[in-house]
């Protein structure tokens, strides 16, 4: 099947050659080995204290990986001039750049498999000796794990387009680190200034640049389902589809662009 | 050669300064180390997703915090802790261990029970499945603030989320009655004693049971001594010489234990903490 995309498989296998699996395997090791002792600290709910913990560690690493794999991909090999070995390629400039994004995309599924496994044996470990109030919905915690997935590929998708446009790695991972942190605050910010109090202390000049930054940007908060996977919280099935349905869209709307780019692109 | 002279020149350096360092942070005053004010906006918009996260720390500094000012015998700064209570349970308000933390001390030490009120019905409507908080809430109305009516809905409603703690109906009864109060205080604490892992906390409120158990004690042998002699005693002693006690038990605080006459109880001269024991007994 990937034998098709050669180039999705050859970005794919080089994260094993960097030994980005096994490094990440080492770290969640040492991730659920902290985990009792964060949990420790609690006075009532160890469990929960330590799936927030290991949750929020979780989530920092994915971005990380997201950061540190997907910004190199394109400008190395701009750098590397051996880009111009694959435009030799009888394929598009547009086919290069969605394979590169499959690669990322099947690098990160991998990444957060392992991670989610080890620390999914380490909750599991820590319900056994801490039974918490309310059992573990583990169907919650793959949920987490997928839109915590769909949430990275949204950020790789955004890195894709800034790297189509930049010549250097650290400017596309620098936009992206914003994007993310604009994309997680967006939607508490939409709903302050919706309030009483929002709508008394805010003017309405910065309602309107928060309302366009709202729709420019990717919303990520609704791929955040940690409170539900923490407290065993029902899931909203309507919202969970919008959410994936939403993600989906925003990454495609951002590969187009990025395509469109990359194709006028001129590398000499 | 050179390279072994820069690891000497290095660690040289480093590890003097480390222990220093390290004597100096732990030399500095516990206030000091909870000088972080938060405001809510500035930590909720700027928390990303780490929300809970950060929550949990939040309470995690204050409960340190606590720690090391009670070992200093210093007067902790409650109103710094409350605003911790407070922004941790905002950030995540199904962050039990900051309820607990709260009620364990900003209710019995502090005396600010109307304020963990206000902050556990956030809990209550966020963790209906959760026993503890209505029964905390129950306790604080009835014990401190005695409104019996608002206590007897409360402790009725956890009685319903824990069926199977038999008194939580006992005493959602008893507030209807206004029943006696040392009772209530000592079947309460013993809820929470089973319910936290912490063994400084545990500690801390085994001592108060048994101070409790022994005014709990003292009191029916009071009422004893009434009903055989037909008047009051005028000192505890009085039990003693009038063979109703073999002696007078030790206050676990360190203090001795006294009749007041005035308002017929026992009390003690230790008041059972450091910081607002009044709530105790008065």
């Amino acid at each position: 099947m990937l034998a098709r995309f050669p180039l999705a498989l050859a970005t794919f296998k080089g994260g094993f050659r960097d030994r980005l699996l096994l490094g990440l395997f080492v770290v969640s090791l040492l991730l659920v080995c902290t985990m009792p002792i964060f949990g420790s600290f609690s006075m009532r709910d160890v469990t929960a204290a330590a799936t927030t913990f290991s949750l929020s560690a979780v989530s920092v690493i994915g971005l990380l990986l997201v950061l540190l794999i997907g910004s190199a991909l394109i400008p190395r090999d701009i750098q590397s001039r051996s880009i111009y070995a694959v435009a030799t390629l009888p394929i598009s400039r547009t086919r290069y750049l969605l394979e590169k994004f499959l690669g990322v995309a099947l690098l990160l599924a991998a990444s957060l498999g392992i991670l989610g496994a080890i620390n999914g044996a380490g909750i599991w470990f820590m319900s056994m000796s801490y039974p918490p109030d309310r059992p573990v919905a583990w169907g919650n915690y793959l949920l987490y794990l997928v839109f915590d997935l769909e949430k990275l590929l949204v950020l790789a998708s955004v890195l894709v387009l800034f790297s189509a446009v930049a010549t250097s790695s650290l400017l596309p991972m620098i936009l992206t680190l914003a994007v993310y942190a604009v994309g997680m605050t967006t939607e508490k910010v939409k709903l302050f200034i919706e309030t009483a109090v929002g709508a008394q202390r805010i003017s309405p000049t910065i309602k309107a640049v928060v309302q366009f930054i709202y729709y420019l940007f990717p919303n990520l908060s609704p791929f955040d389902l940690k409170v539900q996977m923490i407290y065993s919280l029902p899931l909203d099935p309507a919202a969970l589809l919008l959410t994936c349905i939403y993600g989906l869209g925003y990454v495609v709307v951002m590969l187009v662009l990025a395509s469109c780019v990359f194709s006028r692109r001129d590398f000499i | 050669m050179r390279r072994l002279v820069a690891l000497f020149i290095g660690l040289a350096l480093l590890v003097p300064s480390l222990l220093a360092l390290t004597a100096t942070r732990k030399a500095a005053p516990a206030p000091e180390r909870l000088g972080y004010k938060p405001s809510f906006e500035v930590t909720f918009f700027t928390s990303l997703e780490h929300r809970y996260l950060l929550s949990e720390l939040l309470f995690y500094d204050a409960a340190f915090y606590y720690g090391t000012i009670v070992e200093t015998k210093q007067t902790p700064d409650y109103g710094t802790l409350l605003r911790y209570v407070d922004i941790s349970t905002r950030l995540n308000p199904y962050n039990i261990d900051s309820y607990y933390f709260g009620q364990a001390i900003l209710t019995w030490d502090a005396g600010m029970v109307r304020e963990m009120n206000f902050i556990m019905e956030r809990g209550a409507k966020k963790r209906p499945w959760d026993f503890y908080i209505p029964f905390f809430i129950g306790f604080n109305d009835a014990y401190f603030l005695k409104d019996y009516q608002s206590a007897a809905r409360y402790m009725a409603r956890a009685a319903q989320l824990n069926p199977k703690v038999g008194y939580l109906s006992n005493l959602a009864g008893r507030f209807y009655y206004e029943s006696n109060q040392t009772e209530q205080a000592i079947q309460y604490l013993k809820v929470v004693y089973q319910g936290t892992y912490s063994d400084q906390v545990r500690a801390g409120i085994k001592t108060r049971i048994e101070a409790l158990e022994a005014i709990l004690f003292l009191e029916k042998a009071v009422q004893r001594y009434e009903k055989e002699t037909g008047r009051t005693p005028q000192l505890l002693s009085d039990l003693v010489a009038g063979g109703i006690l073999k002696g007078i038990p030790p206050d676990p605080y360190g203090g001795t234990f006294y009749y007041d006459r005035s308002d017929n109880r026992v009390k003690t001269t230790s008041k059972m903490a450091s910081h607002g024991a009044a709530h105790d007994r008065n």
